[in-house]
């Protein structure tokens, strides 16, 4: 798979891992553009609720997602140590929130375990891989593909919900 | 042994890494885009040093190279070659001359890559014979019904397609503008040349990076124009066309070619109608065609000498990435718009003294002066649309059967590139209908005291902050009655409505529209005005009609010069901010209770305000957003108009009125209805822009 290829190859085996609850999960530095504390979210109707809106990055606009109803894990307020973590995914960012950021973990192709078998909680398309080391566990994300589901911006139930609710009054005459 | 007497010649050794070093300076720090023909000089004395080191070195092997490479630096200052295509090819086979001294002097052989690239080179300088004299020769025509070019993976990686491509199309549009001066006066025999010149550089070009297709076509093209600049063929109405047809296809080819190196599947091309009439083209023709160029059937009569004198021009110019521009006049929004807030902020002027206020004002000249300077970078005369639909009238014409004169006027009037992109299509469209339905027969028009030649007038000039483009002909016009009757058919319109002419010809615009008795390749489909009016309102312009039956028709287009900035109405619904075009907006109104009404027993639905009816739009049910106020008489309402109707879109409160830069969100937001960018506000929030023509089309779900 190119993705673990890349994995060591492009980002040298290095990981920008976070927690979200009790567990920390890992994306490859390449695709990590950089990271900001918690700010202001502007909701974008229309929009799944994983989509939670957007930020105003330095005059950029990027959409936020959140990772936590996309798992379909709890929502949970946002602390003093939530963070945005902006991901460039070919040239596209999108931001994620997370609980906590950890920090770089490097690791080594024996450390890793591409095509794990897991529990329901995480689907596993989104999954590249597990690490382990000195006792840690890190569930490695493949982005490109958590990401490229919220391609659907808009849910098409929604709009036709609403258009219902709209009359008409074509037949009133002005 | 070579390598023994090659390190123990010493000072050679010093010379040739003087020369290879400064040969390779020139190469890290020149973008081609750069470098001059003195630059060519520069690089030829150079090679020239380096051959002779290496001979007296003995070392065949790379004098052989050299000695290619230098021709090759040749044929691109001879022109044989397209100029970025030459350099491109020059700099990606030094890179691979340059890795190879390296491997020898560490005393490997060179790489096969690099014997490779030398053999085809050989190949093409020394003018192997070229498939195209072969088709020229056979009698059979070839199969070119379904082509789709092949690229060589090497060619691909030496990443030269795409100067080539450039390179291309800008000789295809040199040699289109003298081709059609050409046209005009086929007396002025001075436009030949640079219309041989362009296909002369593609034929070259094409060959080295071993483009058949492309080369073949171009070679055949510029053995006709060979033939009329000997005189040996007369330049007839058949051979421009054919001419003009083989720009076309090369166009076509090049864009295959684009497609295949980004890796989209091309589309087959169908040469053969071309080709036969290329290949055709090459014996002299009969007498009698020289006779029918004489007929002047198509003219320009204003703007023919301006488009001379400007092919003419040369100014120095440099070439920029459209997208830096695009990038460069964002910022300078951004600035403008913060520098406005600035100095709005009354507390901050309350705070300072005379001079900041001054200092302030001085940079706001300046960034509006930096402004309007980095808007006109983006500015270019409508005369290249104006050009380009010339075509199209000539091909119209001729499939027609009817005669047309097209006469510009303003064609110099500056235009945002946006505009210039976005204008071609609906402009073609109109001019299609004017055309197909508004110009009358030849018959009918004799019969109606007109000349037999109708004439097609596009005019564009400023009108304040606004564009106004104009396409008008001297036809039959628009006749209302067989409009009205097309719109009760299709329903727009009921039978026993009493409709104004106003908002019978607004019906044309509607999808789904058409009077052409039958589907021509022309018109008819149905798809064409409603066409145009998306694309004038995408611009957050407007279209009118002025009809004069039986004599002519005229449609204007009304566009705002600027596109990146926009006067809103900042608005709040609930937790989200929106931003309305002002001038989308009417007026803005809180209904009073007694005036609020509805169907059915509910009483909410529209308001009533000086005798007019105005539909209340819940724009928080449509976006599924928690307004604070449910109640029409406690909110606010922006009452917004859509083909002379008036809606009332509902809102919670009014915020303020600011300039905005309008930024795009991207395509992962493009389907979101009536919202057609997003900005960020004074607070640093982001606003919505809202459209209400894009709203209510939505609302209404008019396909």
């Amino acid at each position: 798979m190119t993705k673990q290829e890349n994995l060591f190859t492009k980002s040298g085996g290095k990981l920008l891992t976070f927690m979200i609850d009790k567990q920390e999960y890992g994306i490859q530095i390449l695709e990590a553009r950089e990271v900001v504390g918690i700010m202001p979210i502007d909701e974008i109707p229309q929009t799944p609720n994983f989509m939670k809106g957007v930020i105003n990055l330095r005059g950029k606009i990027i959409p936020v997602i959140d990772l936590r109803t996309k798992f379909k894990m709890k929502e949970k307020d946002h602390s003093k140590e939530t963070c945005i973590i902006v991901v460039d995914i070919q040239k596209k960012l999108t931001g994620i929130v997370v609980d906590l950021l950890v920090g770089v973990l490097t690791i080594e192709k024996n450390d890793f375990e591409g095509d794990p078998e897991l529990g329901e909680n995480i689907h596993i398309e989104f999954i590249t891989g597990i690490a382990k080391l000195d006792g840690r566990v890190v569930i490695v994300l493949d982005m490109e593909h958590i990401l490229s589901n919220e391609e659907l911006v808009l849910i098409q139930n929604t709009e036709e919900k609403n258009l219902k609710t709209v009359e008409e009054p074509e037949n009133i005459i002005c | 042994m070579e390598k023994e007497n090659y390190i123990n010649n010493k000072s050679s050794l010093d010379n040739l890494t003087i020369l290879l070093d400064e040969l390779k300076v020139k190469q890290e720090n020149e973008d081609p885009r750069e470098t001059s023909i003195a630059g060519l000089d520069f690089i030829l004395i150079r090679l020239n040093k380096i051959k002779f080191l290496f001979n007296t070195i003995k070392n065949s092997h790379f004098v052989e190279a050299i000695d290619l490479i230098e021709k090759l630096v040749k044929e691109i200052m001879d022109e044989n070659i397209g100029f970025f295509t030459g350099l491109s090819y020059f700099f990606s086979l030094y890179e691979m001359f340059l890795e190879n001294l390296e491997d020898y002097t560490k005393g490997k052989k060179p790489n096969s890559n690099f014997e490779k690239a030398v053999l085809n080179l050989k190949k093409i300088i020394k003018g192997e014979k070229t498939d195209t004299q072969a088709l020229i020769n056979i009698k059979t025509p070839l199969k070119k019904e379904k082509v789709i070019q092949t690229i060589s993976k090497e060619i691909i990686e030496t990443g030269i397609i795409p100067d080539f491509i450039n390179d291309s199309e800008e000789a295809l549009t040199t040699a289109e503008k003298s081709l059609l001066n050409f046209e005009k006066s086929p007396i002025e025999r001075e436009h030949i040349d640079p219309i041989f010149r362009s296909f002369h550089s593609i034929k070259g070009s094409a060959g080295f990076l071993k483009l058949v297709e492309i080369n073949s076509l171009s070679h055949i093209t510029e053995d006709i124009l060979s033939l009329i600049r000997d005189k040996k063929i007369p330049p007839t109405k058949k051979i421009f066309n054919a001419l003009f047809k083989s720009i076309d296809i090369l166009r076509k080819l090049l864009a295959q070619v684009s497609n295949i190196i980004n890796e989209i599947k091309p589309d087959p091309i169908n040469m053969q109608e071309g080709y036969n009439i290329l290949t055709t083209c090459i014996h002299p023709s009969n007498d009698s065609d020289f006779n029918t160029m004489q007929e002047k059937d198509l003219g320009s009569k204003t703007e023919s000498r301006d488009l001379i004198n400007k092919t003419n021009r040369s100014s120095e110019m440099v070439k920029v990435q459209a997208n830096k521009l695009d990038e460069l006049s964002e910022l300078v929004g951004e600035m403008v718009v913060a520098l406005s807030l600035l100095s709005q902020n009354s507390t901050l002027l309350k705070a300072v003294d005379r001079k900041v206020n001054e200092s302030i004002d001085h940079i706001g000249k300046i960034t509006e002066n930096l402004y309007d300077k980095i808007l006109g970078l983006r500015m270019f005369p409508v005369e290249s649309i104006f050009s380009k639909l010339y075509i199209q009238i000539r091909e119209l014409s001729q499939k027609s059967g009817k005669k047309i004169n097209l006469l510009i006027e303003g064609g110099d009037t500056l235009v945002d590139k946006v505009i210039i992109d976005s204008i071609y299509t609906p402009l073609t469209h109109l001019i299609r209908n004017a055309v197909d339905h508004g110009i009358e027969e030849k018959k009918e028009r004799l019969a109606a005291g007109k000349k037999e030649s109708a004439n097609i007038t596009l005019s564009a000039t400023h009108k304040g902050d606004s564009i106004i483009i104009k396409v008008k002909d001297d036809g039959k016009g628009i006749d209302p009655d067989v409009i009205l009757a097309k719109a009760i058919d299709k329903g727009f319109i009921k039978k026993k409505e009493k409709v104004s002419e106003k908002e019978i010809l607004s019906t044309l615009f509607k999808a789904g529209f058409s009077t052409a008795k039958s589907v021509t390749d022309i018109s008819g489909r149905g798809v064409g005005m409603d066409v145009v009016k998306r694309a004038v309102e995408e611009l957050r312009g407007k279209i009118s009609i002025q009809n004069f039956p039986s004599k002519g028709c005229t449609f204007s287009i009304e566009l705002p010069l600027n596109t990146s900035i926009i006067e809103g109405l900042v608005v709040r619904i609930g937790n989200n901010r929106f931003v309305i075009p002002i001038l989308s907006v009417i007026f803005t109104v809180t209904p009073k209770k007694e005036n609020l009404s509805g169907a059915y027993g509910k009483n909410e639905d529209f308001f009533i305000l000086s005798d007019e009816t105005i539909p209340i739009i819940r724009l928080y049910k449509f976006y599924s957003i928690t307004p604070d106020k449910t109640d029409p008489s406690n909110s606010i309402i922006i009452v917004v108009s859509k083909e002379k109707k008036k809606y009332g879109l509902m809102v919670d409160e009014l915020l303020f009125r600011q300039q905005v830069v309008i930024k795009n969100l991207g395509d992962r937001f493009s389907k979101l209805k009536g919202i057609t960018g997003g900005t960020i506000l004074g607070n640093g929030r982001l606003g919505l822009i809202l459209e209400p023509q894009n709203l209510l089309r939505s609302i209404y779900s008019q396909s």
